[in-house]
């Protein structure tokens, strides 16, 4: 294994896919598993924050600042989001689905159909590329900075009270509420800070592929539950910390594995959701095999000694 | 024990991985994204190959062809861009999408391959070309339909002055027919009734809005939601006998009534010719970007004699004159 290799690994696409998309789960995560909500408006949320990064970026305001205001709109539609289930006592899962719904028209007119950036506008991924004239590494400094940032938040913020009177609202909403914690602010607090996750791998999506359009947000929560699932099962969830960097593994782990689909020459891609269905279902089965063989084995080599006494 | 294996698990993928995109040939490596399966965009690959091979480029010869398809998934396509900018030597664009995606793939990995496109309705506005002659290394064909020819067969039947358009919203190429079809209708005194839609599933109640509304005319533009769901709108069309103008032939063969359309096949063997120029040696910057030119009138005439409405005379001269 030379660097040349090593440098064309990362030129593909697998590691800055799965670094936005891990962003993008990490949001999941916080909904899903902590609130213990299958948010759907993540599908609309994802093209709007990246929609709006693009459209900021075209109309001269600097790319830091332009994904600042698309994740603090992206956080006002998370607290809606959460107002519809607490205020209006909308089940959780149909709140989302009206956010997705709802939010796909503004998608749509902001970007008439496809929103592309603008040609010699700076990104913040060509922003720092002037700086080291690489642009594959400019890429991953700044999502492996922002994710590994984000992870070190998450860290601090659940072993935090208010993060950890969070969890409790999320896993037994009775208990939370007979210790004295007021479990709607909680549930509010977790939406925002989902969707704004979810909300800042959008805008970085859009800055880092440059063309966006509404149907970009079809099927990500799909890519999102299976990168948390991917990630449990490779690592485990045994402590938070653990948790978090499982679904990081899972994230570059599902773009590996598109990756190596589609540079299987001559593959016809036709069937790339077919053995993504495969690939998928064999590393999750990876470790029940493992457990399987070694238990085999355990048996194996106790039958002689049962017969010896 | 567990990190060890995930190590492994690590370590093979990414040798796979790495493995794979170091293999290369002799063969002149084509790349071709197209967004997803439809007759249009089928048609226009196959256009763009026979072109090529008309030219003397053969796949498996002195050209190799690798075709991916994302089936619409935006973030699929973005991989399957990078992909093929890495290791093509040409690659070529089918959709806006595609398209966009690649020429950013060429960009970002800092090279000058040509990138193609093509089924693109306006690749100004989608940021692909400056202008027509402008344009880089970054040239195709545009598939901007007749709207206006198309608006126009509605004055040539009697009673039609109320017509309805139904797209998907979030279809860019059809945003700018519709806007082209208000400007059309505006200028011939029809009212247009706006249907956008955002899934197929609310195709049947706007339909249903269009019948309530008393529409006599619906104009379908070259739209991939639509596309797909004719089929199962053409009872409910003839029932009401709206006569049904599309901009795309196979959509008015599978339940619309006619239409003045764009010939996917001709416009891919024309990014075809230009492809094979460049690999003869021709400057990209020199080969303008171009439209279609010629667009074919098709009818069903199942519509006509299950509704009942006569095909007028100056329709039918214009079938007889395309047939000689």
């Amino acid at each position: 294994m030379n660097w040349g290799s090593i440098l064309e690994f990362l030129g593909t696409d697998a590691p800055t896919q799965g670094l936005i998309w891990t962003i993008f789960a990490l949001g999941v995560f916080v909904s899903y598993r902590i609130l213990d909500v299958a948010d759907l408006s993540v599908e609309s949320l994802f093209p709007f924050a990246g929609i709006l990064s693009l459209l900021f970026v075209n109309n001269g305001i600097h790319p830091i600042l332009a994904i600042l205001i698309a994740v603090i709109l992206g956080g006002i539609i998370g607290f809606i989001n959460g107002c519809l289930h607490i205020y209006f006592k909308i089940n959780p899962l149909l709140a989302g689905i009206i956010i997705m719904v709802a939010l796909y028209s503004p998608n749509v007119i902001i970007s008439s159909g496809n929103i592309s950036l603008n040609t010699d506008t700076y990104t913040i991924f060509t922003g720092l590329n002037t700086v080291i004239d690489n642009y594959v590494v400019s890429k991953l400094l700044i999502l492996g900075f922002i994710t590994l940032g984000i992870m070190a938040l998450m860290y601090w913020f659940f072993g935090t009270e208010l993060g950890l009177s969070l969890r409790a609202a999320g896993k037994n909403i009775n208990m939370a509420r007979a210790q004295g914690i007021n479990t709607n602010s909680r549930y509010l607090l977790g939406m925002v800070f989902s969707a704004i996750l979810i909300s800042l791998s959008g805008a970085l999506y859009g800055q880092m592929i440059k063309h966006v359009s509404p149907d970009a947000g079809k099927g990500s929560i799909v890519i999102g539950l299976t990168i948390i699932f991917l990630g449990e099962v490779l690592l485990g969830h045994r402590s938070f910390k653990l948790s978090l960097f499982s679904v990081a593994l899972g994230g570059i782990i599902y773009w590996l594995i598109i990756d190596i689909i589609i540079q299987i020459p001559g593959f016809n891609t036709n069937y790339l959701n077919l053995l993504k269905g495969i690939l998928i279902t064999f590393v999750v089965v990876i470790p029940e095999i493992k457990k399987f063989i070694s238990k085999r084995a355990k048996n194996k080599g106790q039958k002689p000694l049962k017969e010896n006494d | 024990m567990k990190k060890l294996n995930l190590l492994l698990l690590l370590g093979v993928a990414t040798t796979s991985a790495m493995g794979l995109s170091s293999c290369g040939s002799d063969l002149t490596e084509i790349g071709i994204l197209q967004f997803g399966t439809f007759d249009a965009l089928e048609n226009c690959k196959d256009g763009f190959i026979s072109a090529l091979e008309d030219a003397g480029f053969v796949d498996g010869e002195n050209v190799k062809f690798t075709i991916q398809n994302p089936e619409g998934d935006s973030s699929t396509q973005d991989s399957m861009a990078i992909n093929l900018a890495t290791n093509s030597d040409m690659v070529f664009g089918i959709s806006t999408g595609s398209s966009q995606a690649l020429k950013n793939a060429v960009e970002d990995q800092g090279k000058d391959t040509p990138v193609l496109f093509s089924a693109v309705t306006d690749p100004v506005a989608a940021g692909l070309v400056t202008s027509f002659t402008e344009h880089g290394n970054v040239v195709g064909t545009s598939d901007a339909g007749p709207t206006d020819k198309n608006i126009e067969l509605f004055t040539e039947f009697e009673g039609i002055d109320k017509i309805g358009i139904i797209y998907n919203s979030a279809e860019s190429n059809s945003i700018i027919q519709k806007n082209e079809a208000v400007e059309a209708c505006e200028e011939l005194g029809l009212t247009l009734v706006d249907g956008g839609i955002s899934s197929q599933t609310e195709i049947d109640s706007t339909i249903q809005n269009f019948v309530a509304q008393g529409v006599q005319g619906l104009f379908i533009p070259t739209d991939n939601t639509i596309a797909l769901a004719i089929e199962g709108m053409k009872d409910t069309l003839e029932e009401n006998k709206i006569l049904t103008v599309c901009a795309d032939a196979l959509v008015t063969a599978e339940g619309g009534s006619l239409g003045y359309s764009v010939d996917y096949e001709n416009l891919g063997e024309t990014t075809g010719k230009m492809a094979a120029k460049i690999l003869n040696g021709v400057d990209i910057s020199t080969i303008p970007c171009s439209k279609s030119e010629s667009f074919p009138l098709s009818l069903r005439e199942d519509f006509f004699t299950n509704t009942g409405i006569a095909i007028p005379e100056s329709i039918q001269a214009i079938l007889e004159s395309q047939e000689a």
